[in-house]
Order: C-alpha cells, then structure tokens, then sequence
C-alpha cells in the first residue's frame, strides 16, 4: 500500500476570524478597565472579585499554531495585540488596591485565577460577533470556564453591562441576556459612557 | 441414412418428473429471427420458463440447441450450445461446447432438446430419433466422468455426462462431451439437481444435406482459404493452442497473477503455449469438424493427455503464482475427472489463497504453492469440510466467510484469465457481458491487444466495440460456429487485407463505428442462407445477420433483467476499479462508469441497465 | 408503566448535534489526551466535495490529521482495515474519525480494533475471543447513507459481526454542514433503516425503559420530518432531525431484539446484495399489516411518539394501539415516490422468499413461525399492505 496517497494534513488557520476575535478581545478588556473606573455599577459588580485577581479570555488551543517554537524570538510588541505566538488572549487583573487593570495578551508569567477559554475560533466569532448571547453560547458549550463559578458570573454581568455601553441595542439585544429597561439605565447615561469609554479605551485607558 | 435439407427443425421437450416428452418444430419465424444455437436456446426458454424459479429447482429448464451449421459440413461447425439458469451466478447462461454429443443429437434427428422436472431417481436418458428412454443410472452414479462417459459411450455416437461435482450439486461443475466441456456457470449441478447423468445420443440416422449445394461448396472454399491465410487461425494457434497468447499477454501485463494484483511475472514463460509444445510433444487433438485445430494433446507425465488452454493455464497457473506446467495439467485433469469449469476453479482458489493469507479462513493454500491444492480441489468436488463452501462459488463464499472486495467476479461468475487494467474496453466487456464475467460475449482484448488496434487504455469508442463484437459473437454462437473463425472473417477480405495496418488502427481507434462497420462478415450469413436454401442479399443479409445477433444479446439481457440484474449489478471486482497493477507504474484502472454510460445509451437501455420497451419492439421481442 | 423484571441499557456516545458541532472535535479529542486523529471517509462524502470542509473545521487547532483514508465505498472488507491500520501506524496517530455512516463506522471499529489489540486480523475474535480492553477514542462525523449499526456495540466487517461494548463510538457529531443527503432515495433508504429499528423497539414485548425513551424520538423525529426530508435532501434541519433518529433509533435497537421487518430485510439483502433499507420499506408494511389483522397487543408509546400528545390525549386508549398502527403505516407510505413499494417491482428472485422466510424464523428465536413470515413476504411480493 501506498502510504503516500493519503497525506499528513494541517488544517490552516482563518486569519480574518483570528484579527477579528483578538481586537474584539482587546476591545473588551479595554472597556472593562475604562468601565470600571468611570461606571458605579460595574464598579460594584466587579468590586465582589477579590483583590489580586487575574482574569483571562482565551480561545482554545493556547500555543498557537504554527509559530510556537519561535515566539520567543518576536519582539513583544507582536504578542501584545494577542494575535500570533500564544494563541488569542486577554488578561484582567484587579491589584491590591482593587484597581481593574488590562495588562496585555502575552501570558508569560502570569496565573490566571479564572480562564474564560472559547473552545475554538469558531465559537469565539460566533460570540464575539453577537450571533449567540453569552447565555446561549454557554449552553451550547462555546466556552468553558476554568476557576470559580460565582466569580465568572460576576464577571459576565460586568461584561453584559459593558456591551449595554458600548453597542447600539439592535447588536447588544442579541448579545445580553436581558436588555436593561429605561428605569435601568437612562438614556443620558448610556450614551454619555458610550463616548467616554470609547475615547478613553483607545487613548489613556 | 435418410437425408433432411438444410434442417431437421425438431425439438424434443423432456419432463423427468412424468417420465413423459413431446416432440414440437422450430417454426419458421424463430428460426430467421433467431437463428439456432445460443438464439434459439433462449427463444425456448423465454417461452417456456417463468422468472424467479430456483435455478437448482424442480422448475428450471435446461435446453440443448444445434445451430444450421452442425452436420453440414461447414468448417469449425462441430459446435453445440446449453442454455439454463446458471446455479453459480442465478441468471441466464449459455455455455458452447465441442464435443461429439452435439453431432450426434443433430444427427439422431433433434435440433434441440429441453429438460425439465426432476426425475425420482438417477437416470441417464438414450435418445434416439423415436424419442428418449428414461434408464436407471444405479451402475454409474457416483462415478467419475471418464468412466461414466465410456459406459454411456457403448449406447451410441455421442455423450454429455456429469461427474461427482455435478452429483453434489457443486456450483461450478460442468458437463463433459469427449474431451471438450459445457464448461460456465454451473451446467453440472442443473443435470446434477435433475437427477440426471448423462445423456447419450444414437447419432448416425440422418444426414444433413445443404439446400444449394454448389453454393455452399463454393463458400466452404473460401471460408477456408481466409481460416488458413489468417496468421492467427492458421499460424498461433494451429501450432500452440489458445495458449499461445501467453507472451502477448504478459508482455502488455494482461494475465491474472496473484488473484488478479500483478498482471505480469517473469516466470510465466515457463507455462507458455510455445513451452509446451515444445516440452510435451503436442499433436492435435480437436473438435469434430473443425479447420483451425486450436486444442492439442501430449505426453505429461507419461501419459497422454490433453493441453491445459489459455484460461486454465492462467487461473490455476499464474493466478495462483503457480508456474509448473505439469502441475497445472495434475489440476486440469482431475477438474476433467470430477467435473469442475476450471475458470471459476481457478478463481475460487485464488479468493481462498488470498483470504488464508488475510486471515478470513483457514486452508493450507499458499500463493506461489501446489501443496495442498489438489487436496482441495477434491475437497470442492466431493463438498467436504470449507471445500462445502467453496463449492458454492466465490460469490457465495465471499458472502459467508467475506473478502467480496477481492473476490473476482461478475454477477458471480468469476472471471477469465485477461486482466482488464491493462485493456479497458475487456473490462467493459466483463462488466456487460450477459452470463457475468466472460471473456467469451465481446473479446475486445484482441482489437486491443493481440491485434494492436487500438489504445488499450483509453475509453474512447470502447463502448461500440464491445456493443459490435457482443452483436456479432451472438450471432455466431446462434449458427452455431466456432468463435474464432470470426478472425479470419473479419480480417481476411479484401478490403482490410490490402489496407495499410497504421490506416486500420487509426480508423479504428478514432472511428471505430465506420471500421467496424467496413468489416465485411457476410460469410457467416452467406452459409446460412445456402444451408437453408434461401436467398441472400449481399449487405442487407449481413446487416441483418448482425441485427440477429442483437436482438439475441439483448433478448438474453432482458431475461436477466427480469431476474433482477440491472446496472448495479454491470460492474466489476472493487480491486480492478481502485488499485493498480503491480507490473504498472502508472496504476491504470477501468474507468467503467464512463463506458457503462455511452455504452447503455448506444444499446439503446435505459440509465439504470434496462432495454427500453422501443428496443424490444424494434427487435421484435415479445414484452411479457 | 410495566416494571420489567430485569433490562439493561448500554450507549456510551456523547452526542453533539447542531450548528459548529464539527469544531468541538479538537477539544473532544483533547479531553481523550489525542490530537492526531485518522480520518476513514466514504469516497461518497469525499467525492460530495465534504472533505474540504471537514478539513476547515480543524483550522486554528493543535490537530493533525494523520491522513484521510478514504477508500470506503459499500463494502467493509478486512484489506481495507488493514491498509488503513498501516497508515494509523506510520503516521503515529492516535484516534480515529469516521466521516460518514455505514461502511466507514464499520471499518473504523475494525481499524481500531487492529490498531488497539496490536493484530494483523480479526479471525480471532471471530472465533470467539474477546475485546480485552478499552479502544482509542473514536468519533462519528454523521453524513451519507446509515446502515443502523452507527451507534451499536457491533461491527460488521466482511459480513461478519463481532460484538463488544468497548466498540460503541465515543462521540457521534451531527453537523448540518454534513448531514444534507446527496439524494431523497439515500435519505429515504436511511429513514426507512431508522423506522423499521425503532417501530421494532416499540412493538417489541420485551421494550424497557430506557430502549423506550431512547426510540420515542426518533419515531417523533421520523413522523414529523422524513417526508420532508426525502422531498427536499438538502433540507438542514430535516436532515439533522433524521441522522438524530438515525443515531437515536440505532442506539436504542443495539439494546433490543430485532423485528421480523429487520430479519426478513436483512436475509433478502443478503441474498440478492441489494442493501437492506429497499426491502425493509418493502416489508414494513406488510408486518404492520399483519399486525392491525391480528390485533396484536403493543405497547402505547409508539402511537404517542408518532403523533404526539395532541393525538395521543384525544384517542380513546383502546383505539391507541390500532392508531399506532396506522400512523406509522402513513409514515412509511411517505416514501412510495422513492423507494419501490413491492418485492415485484424490485424484481427480486422468488425462491429467495421461501429461504429467507425460513431464516428469519429460525434467527427469531420462536416469536415468528415460518408461516408468518412466508405470509408477511408473501403480501409484501405484490405490495398488499397499501397505505390507506
């Protein structure tokens, strides 16, 4: 037999899906900062996670292919927009003062205490791209999470919150399990944290 | 003697469950629709035979059919033809034959002769011009054919017997006439299942006299100046048998080596028909009466015996990597001894090698080793232990024990020793051939390989060539005439004779329909017609000739259909479609599924296999 | 409900059925510690143009296909598995992926077997030796034509069976990208397959609950979507309900004991070579038929899985048994535009019926006599048992 009929395949990779996911990443880790500062209520909500604290997103495999053995060889500035050597990432960490923090995408020597892992770039577009609400993509196991329940639940309500802020409500009504009444969230407090996060999320954070 | 013009017409229709027959007449329409042999055979039992009966049955029928041809004295006419429904494969099969039982039939009287029920106790049947008597077989049941056919042979001219095989309803078993056989698709078991073994005709009662003698004085002539200028007829095969193909064969890696993995060996000249005759001192040994003299005897392993042909050689020779010419001859003779077709013999050991080998069942067998063959040749014959399951052919045995991926057959009738990787348009062949797999229904390999005519690998206009050869070899079995005399037909007349060969093959591979067409064949139809003392028409009674031999094939296909073939069922062992040769670097395999396409649409069947209702009627076959 | 005195139920399959099912592969085989699968695919799938994008489904992962294999057309012989093992071997892999149903599953149990017990051939376990230990994992990527045994703990290799829990798949995936039939008549071979195992396991006396809830779903699934799915094949959510009843409906007949529709299908289909879904479209009705004349006694379920609890509330319970009946009559006479209707039409040999009258009989285990089903095949010869 002919072993060479039947090649080795390695599947290649979908480099818009990639760009897309690790902006969307940054995106969301920014905002949270930025959120967290200038929000009460997400300040409360994120305030239940204890001090010292790291978060991660992550989409699933963690090394990514095909780069790996030489990621440490790239300069660092490549693995800060999350995209090439250590697979898509995202860390949050809240300090000893409490203070949210996003530091970067470059895992090296950091312990996350709870991992929000996408089980593939697939389940990560169709999150990050709003086709599946957070609660549906769970229930479809999209992603799992590694750490403490009740802490990634929190985090998820701040995340809700934040996608309240940042998207118009035709997009975030898909993502959020229950889009805020009026009573909830005014409309001058929603549009006025839009701008601001938005503008402090691109520049000073 | 009394003398009959042109032909006797009779038939003699047998009941062995009532003891009982009936003479009837061919009629006229029948015989110009169908012409005798293969034709009228199926003509007979399309009348007579329900579909769907056991072929090992009460029910089933088995016919005898002389062509115009026999008796007249028209060379290579010593030919007979049974008709049935095959045990081994479930459809129709026609299995032409050489031996002295068919001039004797003719002879005693009977065109034809139909056997049907099931007789109460072993019989064997004496048939004279009166009628048939229905004899108690006590003394030779359970007899091996040599000694059977020598008691039968002291009641008169000619015998067809059966041996143990046919006894044990052994599905490949085959029925012995002289030292020629009603070899395919189990004919053996058919008399076996009757209770039947043997039949022996009194011969010598009537005389065959052409109706226009000078005619057909005239045209013998010719016939055998074309039989003996053919290089092929006259050269090859005078000199070494069918075998003499051998080298050609191997040479273009179309020899079945290995249970069909190799397609050609350095050893094979070693089992060549040149070898042999050279080896065991070869003198004819033929069919009665017969110009060509393809079938020779010698002395192997001192005694006389007679040559292994071309398709034994190479399925219990080169099939089984065994290359000892007397070790094939051991094999043939004890095939010859208890009745067995050594083709699907052939076939069934290389399956059963290959599965020992794989682990599906467990025998002694070994590729490239006679140990342990004849053993199971036996084993086959008397059904003892796996042999049981042999028996029942590779199709069956595949079924039970598995390995149908590497069990080489069509329709269960396991193929000849051609391998079509190395000619596409044979392996088109194989797959549309009525009976299952047979080399016998188009024989495209000698266009392809043995006369060089066209690109062996390429499926351009193989349809048609297997469409007209199918049509014409019909036809011929219908008169019934040795096939082989279509070469020095075919290639001898003027035309093709003082045509530069390059033009030929040019023609021939590019518009294969305008060649073929050119071949002139009228000698076959001009014969009949002087038999029977009718007029001919120059062209038109060949075409017709042709059309005969169509509405025969696809009268043949239609029987089938009715039995449940259909295009699932025209196709060929997995292997031949998905793996290379071993002797081929560039791995050929028979793109089928094109060919089958142009191939039902120029036959005019429908996509699924099945002659469409516009066909039978254009031929004029009953829609039933 | 009736307590049986004693049942068991095995069916170790994770199922993932839905949209982007196909891109849970790499982390169901990271939860079995492999990432180097071999592929065994149906050259009928590959030659769909399906094994591209199969292929894509894997991108961004750590997995490497070792080889797609896809020499598996009909026939599951031993030469294929042991070519397929060889390149398991020289490629280091360490899983397997059936891509397609029927033959392929089939063969990737063999492979695995081969590759996992360190063996050139089955004859062993042929002759009765037993599968000694846990297997590599195997996934099931759902596509093609079903032959029933998908979720089994059997595999038919060389017409041979060879039974063992170890041989149940790990992971059946049913992904609409590959479900979608390449035509209505091998959607409908593979619903009346699917039919034909589940109303056996509804009808059967010895039914238990777990085969029950199992086979109550897929004849829902079967009543509400295999017309559906035979008129439009390339219907996706047709097709995922249907593979769901087909996987579901094998499951739940693997733990039970097969029907006379089954028996007799699978004689004829070994007799004739023609595959065994044509002759149990063929018979089903017959042997329902032959039921309503005999009012035979069966449980109630099938008649609340065929037509839900709408129709099942609003029948009176001792009509319940004979509506059952009768739907699924009308869910098999769906296919009549198909599939042949009559052994007649299918031009099959009547000196096989007699035989394969005897056999099923024999292989039943005295529930059916000879008679019976000679006269099942019988009716079934000039399709006699018509919808109404």
């Amino acid at each position: 037999m002919n072993i060479n009929k039947y090649p080795e395949i390695v599947p290649g990779r979908k480099f818009l899906k990639e760009f897309y996911v690790g902006i969307m990443l940054w995106v969301v880790g920014r905002a949270l900062q930025v959120a967290a500062k200038v929000d009460k209520e997400v300040k409360a909500e994120l305030a239940k996670l204890p001090n010292n604290f790291t978060l991660r997103m992550m989409v699933a495999p963690e090394k990514a292919f095909p780069l790996f053995f030489y990621a440490k060889l790239l300069p660092s500035f490549v693995t800060d927009i999350g995209l090439l050597p250590y697979g898509i990432q995202m860390f949050l960490h809240k300090d000893k003062e409490g203070n949210i923090k996003y530091i970067g995408a470059d895992p090296k020597g950091k312990k996350a205490d709870l991992s929000v892992i996408f089980t593939s770039i697939e389940a990560a577009w169709l999150v990050l791209s709003f086709q599946e609400s957070t609660a549906t993509a769970y229930m479809h196991g999209r992603f799992v999470v590694e750490g403490d329940l009740p802490h990634s639940l929190t985090f998820v309500r701040a995340l809700d919150i934040v996608e309240v802020f940042l998207l118009p409500k035709i997009i975030s009504g898909l993502a959020v399990k229950r889009y805020p009444k009026w009573s909830e969230m005014s409309l001058m407090r929603k549009f006025w944290k839009r701008i601001v996060i938005y503008i402090r999320a691109f520049t000073i954070g | 003697m009394r003398e009959v013009i042109g032909s006797n017409n009779r038939i003699l229709e047998i009941d062995l469950s009532t003891k009982k027959f009936t003479v009837s007449e061919i009629n006229k329409k029948d015989r110009n629709m169908y012409l005798g042999g293969k034709g009228m055979g199926l003509k007979l039992l399309y009348d007579r035979m329900e579909p769907g009966v056991d072929p090992l049955g009460e029910d089933n029928m088995i016919a005898f059919t002389m062509g115009v041809f026999m008796g007249s004295g028209a060379p290579c006419s010593g030919r007979f033809e049974a008709v049935t429904k095959s045990p081994l494969t479930g459809i129709m099969t026609c299995s032409s034959c050489g031996g002295p039982f068919g001039m004797a039939l003719k002879t005693t009287g009977w065109d034809a002769m139909i056997i049907r029920g099931k007789a109460s106790a072993p019989v064997y049947l004496a048939i004279d011009s009166k009628g048939v008597q229905f004899k108690p077989a006590k003394g030779i049941w359970g007899k091996d054919m040599n000694q059977a056919e020598a008691a039968l042979l002291k009641e008169g001219a000619g015998a067809l017997v059966i041996g143990q095989a046919g006894e044990n309803l052994v599905r490949i078993a085959n029925i012995r006439s002289g030292h020629r056989f009603v070899g395919r698709g189990g004919m053996g078991a058919v008399l076996g299942s009757k209770n039947v073994k043997g039949i022996v005709a009194k011969g010598g009662e009537i005389k065959i006299v052409p109706a226009k003698k000078e005619k057909f004085k005239k045209i013998v002539r010719r016939f055998n100046k074309y039989i003996n200028n053919n290089p092929v007829t006259s050269g090859t095969y005078r000199s070494f048998g069918t075998n003499s193909a051998t080298i050609a064969c191997n040479t273009t890696g179309t020899i079945p080596v290995r249970n069909f993995t190799g397609g050609s060996h350095g050893e094979v000249h070693k089992i060549s028909g040149e070898t042999m005759a050279e080896r065991f001192k070869t003198k004819w040994d033929t069919c009665k009466p017969c110009t060509i003299m393809c079938g020779h005897k010698g002395t192997i392993a001192g005694e006389e015996r007679h040559i292994p042909e071309y398709e034994t050689v190479h399925l219990l020779g080169s099939n089984l990597e065994i290359f000892d010419p007397v070790a094939v001859s051991d094999f043939n003779e004890l095939c010859s001894k208890y009745g067995m077709d050594t083709i699907s013999l052939g076939g069934i050991l290389g399956w059963a090698m290959e599965a020992t080998e794989k682990g599906l069942i467990k025998t002694s067998l070994k590729f490239g080793s006679t140990e342990g063959v004849a053993d199971m040749i036996r084993d086959i014959a008397l059904c003892r232990g796996i042999g049981k399951d042999l028996a029942q052919g590779s199709r069956l045995a595949a079924k039970k024990y598995g390995g149908e991926d590497f069990a080489m057959h069509v329709k269960g009738l396991e193929l000849p020793g051609y391998e079509p990787r190395g000619a596409v348009g044979h392996g088109l062949g194989y797959a549309t051939a009525n009976r299952g797999g047979c080399h016998l229904s188009s024989y495209v390999i000698s266009i392809e390989i043995l006369f060089n005519m066209a690109n062996p690998f390429t499926p351009k206009w193989k349809h048609y060539m297997v469409k007209f050869m199918e049509n014409l070899f019909a036809a011929i079995n219908s008169l019934h005439i040795c096939q082989f005399t279509a070469y020095a037909v075919m290639f001898e007349p003027f035309l093709v004779k003082v045509s530069p060969f390059p033009l030929l093959k040019v023609l021939m591979g590019n518009m294969a329909p305008l060649a073929m067409n050119l071949m002139d064949v009228s000698l076959f139809p001009e014969t009949w017609h002087a038999i029977l003392g009718k007029h001919y028409i120059p062209y038109l009674g060949m075409l017709k000739f042709i059309k005969a031999g169509e509405r025969v094939h696809v009268l043949e296909r239609y029987m089938n259909t009715r039995e449940g073939i259909s295009k699932k069922d025209d196709t060929l062992p997995l292997r031949l479609l998905t793996e290379g040769r071993k002797c081929d670097a560039k791995e050929h395999t028979v793109p089928l599924e094109k060919m089958l396409k142009k191939y039902y649409k120029s036959r005019g069947y429908d996509e699924n296999g099945i002659p469409k209702k516009r066909l039978l009627r254009r031929l004029g076959i009953k829609i039933q | 409900m009736h307590i049986p005195d004693h049942y068991e139920f095995l069916n170790h399959s994770k199922i993932i059925s839905g949209k982007c099912a196909l891109e849970t592969i790499p982390a169901e085989l990271g939860g079995y510690d492999a990432q180097k699968p071999l592929v065994i695919a149906l050259k009928s799938v590959v030659e769909r143009g399906l094994k591209k994008k199969f292929i894509k489904t894997f991108s961004n992962s750590m997995v490497v296909l070792g080889g797609i294999y896809d020499e598996v057309r009909e026939y599951a012989g031993i030469s294929l598995a042991q070519d397929a093992a060889i390149l398991f071997k020289a490629r280091g892999c360490d899983s397997i992926i059936a891509l397609g149903c029927g033959p392929a599953v089939d063969l990737a149990k063999a492979v695995n077997v081969l590759v996992s017990e360190k063996i050139d051939n089955l004859s062993a376990h042929y002759e009765g030796a037993a599968i000694k230990g846990p297997l590599k994992p195997l996934i099931v990527v759902t596509a093609g034509r079903s032959n029933g045994r998908e979720a089994a703990n059997a595999l038919v290799v060389d017409n041979r069976e060879l039974v063992s829990d170890f041989l149940c798949p790990d992971v059946f995936i049913i992904d609409p990208r590959m479900t979608p039939g390449s035509c209505g008549e091998s959607v409908a071979e593979s619903g009346a397959t699917a039919m034909a195992q589940a109303f056996a396991v509804l009808t059967d006396r010895g039914i238990n609950p777990m085969t029950a809830a199992v086979a109550h779903p897929a004849m829902s699934y079967l009543a509400e979507y295999l017309a559906k799915g035979v008129k439009r094949p390339k219907n996706r959510q047709a097709s995922v309900a249907l593979a769901n009843a087909s996987v579901m409906a094998s499951a739940a007949y693997s733990n039970s004991r097969p029907g006379m529709a089954n028996l007799l299908a699978g004689e004829l289909a070994e007799a004739t070579g023609i595959s065994a879904g044509r002759f149990e479209r063929i018979i089903l009705p017959s042997v329902i038929a032959a039921m309503l004349k005999k009012k035979a006694w069966i449980e109630d379920d099938l008649y609340l899985a065929a037509a839900g609890i709408d129709g099942y509330a609003a029948t009176p319970a001792g009509e319940r048994t004979q509506r059952g009946l009768e739907v699924s009559l009308n869910i098999v006479g769906g296919l009549k535009k198909v599939l042949p209707v009559s052994l007649s039409e299918m031009k099959v040999q009547k000196h096989f019926l007699e035989k394969a009258a005897k056999a099923a009989a024999a292989k039943s285990g005295k529930r059916f006599t000879e008679a019976e089903c000679a006269s099942v095949l019988a009716q079934a010869w000039d399709a006699a048992g018509k919808v109404k």
